[in-house]
């Protein structure tokens, strides 16, 4: 059968050079198919990918129901609860030593500048965390590394910057050692990252922040309470009063600004953790706090992006429609297919009546229509590359996070759309092949 | 006409038949879902916030913290740089709040004074006395802040720092400050009637009598917390400088960008800042509603290509039909039927086959939205919506079908002499 494989494909090079009107509007058809499903079906993948795939089981988001008694959190989302911590409970549950790994994060904006310069300084994105922030999401260093616990403890003047900054204060050498100043105190420069524009910020997603890049200045939780560092994020919310009045009586109430992340090795280890949130829960019932049912959650990193609309549920609507549409242009070919076959009836007749059997002649025209399809899904990927350049386009000025490349065209995709147009050229091709090869031998032969 | 041939003939050919409903019940399935998906993101984005925002920029300052730690020096720095935005030609207004149009969601919590209701969650939006000006919001009742108004708030009302506390957190001394609310947030709280001088309490136990009602204030980023249209608005600025110092600035009718590129050139020569200080108000609407004009836009073109697709393959179709059976139309030429008898026969055929795929395609888009609905909370799918998609279908299948019609109108009867 391998040895007709090179005849079947010259007949159909030869059917396609003989209708060329009726071979292009197939593969146009199918090219628009597959550019189309290729196209949505590439943003859906840019948000649902997994993004850190060594890692994303063993990460866990870590939230507790510390609410108002009287009702719940006003979180429009399915879980009703509050998506951040207070630093009243993360004081405490940072001490487990169940976790491998963990920590606290929050998002704030501080001013930087190099220490040679006498300027007021650039705000820039920063993030506060903890000395296991680094090793649990796997971010990229260029040069140097990031703190120590130790460093955390101690809230040691020591700073991780990115790429950005590294070549706006240092020119991009290695500044490791070198100083800046961050809100008017000198830090030491401990680490650079190396370019790093995941499409999703993983780490933290929630309020639709997902895709705005990751932080520039990556500084000590250490230093939250020394510099009365606030939140510039979106969502941290409270309720009741505080006890006392400046920052730390915000800190000391029931404010929820903290993100917990723990990584956690197996599901002994999540049920302890578990049971220890429980624990800490209770014993702050106790004290007047907790007084709504007990509820503490430790979600499966990838479950939390999905529950904070990682990806948002219209691009994964498109997604369906997209493909969808991929199968209504793989029917609507149907009858363009149908007709070419049916032109050249009574060719077949003659090869039938030579002594081809209904098998030979089914994988002439398979072979057609696959080569057909596969010319136009390598179309369709060239099509649907080229929009998805366009919308990331449009995502730098009309979405937030100004950027021009969340959207990607991943390995795995392009595969898809190959895949897809043979899937594609088989629906399509299914009805004519099987038409066309029942034909009686010798029955448009009379008609000459 | 008489349709039972026509009915005969359909079911001689069934794969074809089968074929052609298949497209049009498929198309009706997505198309109906993309359309009532376009829909619901125009009305979606069609939400207005209350006032022409059409000439408006918001922005912020970046306060330099690091020299101006001490909150005195701080607010001299901002109203100085506030007043020099303020002289920027261009400006016709300018408010110091922190006020960002599309994506404000500071929030408190609130209940009628001296009762024990339940408290709920409002929005909080603080500006000086330019704002309602500013923003071009319209009182109901009553009056807006005056200066000395704002002025003495500054700092004291609000600031955690100078609040001496009880050990239950409540304020020593409750301030007893003067608040405007929206209608619909008064009417929540005291019903329907004047509201000039009655008075609220806020979770930390502080009053505040109502001096002015705005009649229709949209907040959507409060939709989470069902507060959109529950806002108190309060003197000045509101809290501290800690966040930089906000503004909200009305340009000269339809010269927002203008103004917004000229502070923005403004700030560039004063902060050493990559990005943009003020966006205006459009800007802003464009970012809160990206997804929902991302999605009408694709959806609409994907409706679009659906509708092309469909047409070719109606057409393809019904021509490989007229193909297949010219020798029957040459029959039928010969025993009499005219070019049109036949042009309308083989139409009313396309009618009768997109009626039945555009019914078992009402049958596909039903279950396939209550997929989407409860899967990714899509759009429903009105009656409405599927009546208009498959009326639009039947047409473009009936038009698709035309080309082929006319060609076997002029198939010759001579074509049923030959080949017997």
């Amino acid at each position: 059968m391998i040895d007709m494989l090179g005849y079947y494909l010259f007949l159909a090079w030869k059917s396609i050079r003989r209708t060329p009107g009726n071979s292009l509007v197939v593969i146009a058809g199918i090219a628009l198919g597959i550019a189309v499903a290729t196209l949505f079906s590439a943003i859906y993948y840019s948000y649902a990918k997994d993004p850190i795939p060594e890692k994303s089981s063993v990460l866990y988001y870590v939230r507790m129901d510390n609410w108002d008694p009287a009702k719940p959190h006003p979180d429009g989302g399915s879980s009703r609860m509050p998506p951040y911590m207070s630093y009243l409970d993360v004081r405490e549950i940072i001490k487990s030593k169940i976790p491998v790994l963990q920590t606290a994060a929050y998002r704030s904006a501080l001013h930087i500048s190099a220490a040679t310069e006498n300027t007021r300084g650039r705000l820039d994105w920063t993030r506060l965390c903890h000395a296991d922030f680094f090793a649990m999401f796997g971010l990229p260093f260029r040069y140097g590394s990031g703190w120590t616990r130790e460093a955390d403890e101690k809230a040691e003047p020591v700073v991780v910057i990115d790429d950005f900054l590294n070549q706006r204060f240092f020119k991009g050498e290695n500044s490791v050692g070198r100083t800046v100043r961050i809100e008017g105190r000198d830090f030491r420069v401990i680490g650079v990252l190396a370019p790093f524009r995941p499409s999703i910020r993983y780490y933290d997603a929630a309020y639709g922040s997902a895709t705005v890049p990751p932080e520039r200045i990556f500084l000590s939780i250490g230093h939250m309470i020394p510099m009365e560092i606030g939140i510039a994020g979106a969502g941290a919310m409270g309720w009741g009063s505080p006890n006392k009045p400046g920052f730390m009586g915000r800190l000391e109430s029931e404010w929820n600004f903290l993100q917990m992340w723990v990584e956690l090795p197996g599901p002994a280890e999540v049920a302890a953790y578990k049971g220890f949130l429980d624990a800490h829960a209770l014993e702050q019932r106790r004290l007047g706090r907790f007084q709504r049912p007990l509820d503490n959650r430790v979600t499966p990193m990838r479950e939390f992006l999905r529950e904070q609309n990682v990806p948002p549920p219209e691009v994964a609507a498109m997604a369906v429609a997209a493909n969808l549409f991929l199968a209504a242009c793989a029917l609507s070919l149907m009858g363009l297919l149908l007709s070419r076959f049916l032109a050249r009836a009574d060719e077949i007749d003659v090869r039938r009546a030579l002594g081809a059997r209904r098998l030979d002649v089914f994988l002439q025209h398979f072979v057609e229509c696959e080569i057909v399809a596969l010319v136009g899904g390598l179309l369709g990927l060239g099509i649907a590359s080229v929009s998805l350049w366009l919308v990331n386009g449009w995502y730098k000025t009309h979405m937030w996070g100004n950027r021009d490349d969340v959207l990607r065209m991943d390995p795995a995709m392009a595969a898809f759309a190959l895949l897809a147009s043979i899937l594609a050229g088989l629906l399509a091709s299914a009805y004519p092949t099987l038409r066309i090869c029942r034909l009686a031998p010798a029955s448009n032969l009379k008609l000459q | 006409m008489d349709l039972l041939p026509i009915l005969y003939a359909l079911s001689t050919n069934k794969p074809r038949f089968v074929l052609t409903a298949g497209i049009v019940a498929i198309s009706l399935a997505i198309g109906g879902n993309c359309v009532a998906l376009v829909l619901d993101a125009r009305e979606k984005m069609s939400v207005k916030l209350g006032f022409d925002d059409t000439d408006l920029v918001v922005g912020v300052l970046p306060v330099p913290k690091t020299s101006l730690r001490d909150s005195m020096k701080r607010d001299v720095w901002i109203r100085n740089e506030l007043e020099e935005l303020r002289s920027l030609p261009g400006v016709r207004s300018l408010s110091e709040s922190i006020y960002v149009l599309w994506n404000h969601g500071a929030t408190s919590e609130i209940r009628a004074a001296d009762t024990t209701d339940e408290l709920f969650r409002i929005g909080l939006i603080g500006g000086d006395e330019f704002f309602l000006d500013t923003v071009g919001l319209e009182l109901d009742e009553g009056r807006w802040f005056t200066h000395d108004e704002v002025e003495q708030a500054k700092g004291v009302l609000y600031s955690d720092e100078t609040r001496a506390r009880l050990p239950n957190g409540k304020a020593r001394e409750p301030g007893a400050h003067m608040v405007v609310i929206t209608r619909a947030l008064g009417q929540r709280l005291f019903g329907d009637g004047p509201l000039l001088g009655k008075r609220i309490e806020d979770q930390d136990g502080d009053v505040g009598t109502i001096i002015g009602v705005v009649r229709d204030f949209y907040n959507p980023a409060l939709e989470f917390a069902h507060a959109e249209r529950y806002t108190r608005f309060l003197t000045g600025y509101g809290h501290n400088y800690a966040r930089g110092g906000g503004f909200i600035a009305r340009a000269e009718p339809g010269k927002a960008d203008e103004l917004a590129q000229r502070i923005n050139e403004w700030a560039n020569t004063r902060y050493d800042q990559s990005g943009r200080l003020v966006r205006t108000a459009v800007e802003m609407h464009d970012l809160y509603f990206g997804p929902q004009r991302m999605l009408a836009g694709l959806m609409t073109f994907l409706v679009f290509l659906l509708l092309f697709i469909t047409s070719l393959g109606i057409a393809g179709i019904t021509s490989f039909s007229i193909t297949e059976r010219a020798r029957h139309i040459g029959i039928r030429r010969a025993l009499g039927a005219t070019p049109n008898d036949i042009s309308a026969y083989f139409l009313t055929e396309t009618g009768i086959i997109t009626f039945v795929g555009l019914v078992v395609g009402a049958g596909l888009a039903v279950p396939l939205n209550m997929d989407l609905v409860k899967f990714y909370d899509a759009a429903k799918l009105s009656p409405t919506i599927l009546a208009g998609c498959a009326m639009l279908l039947f047409l473009v299948s009936l038009g698709a079908a035309f080309p082929a019609a006319l060609r076997a109108s002029k198939v010759s009867p001579a074509i049923a002499t030959r080949n017997v």
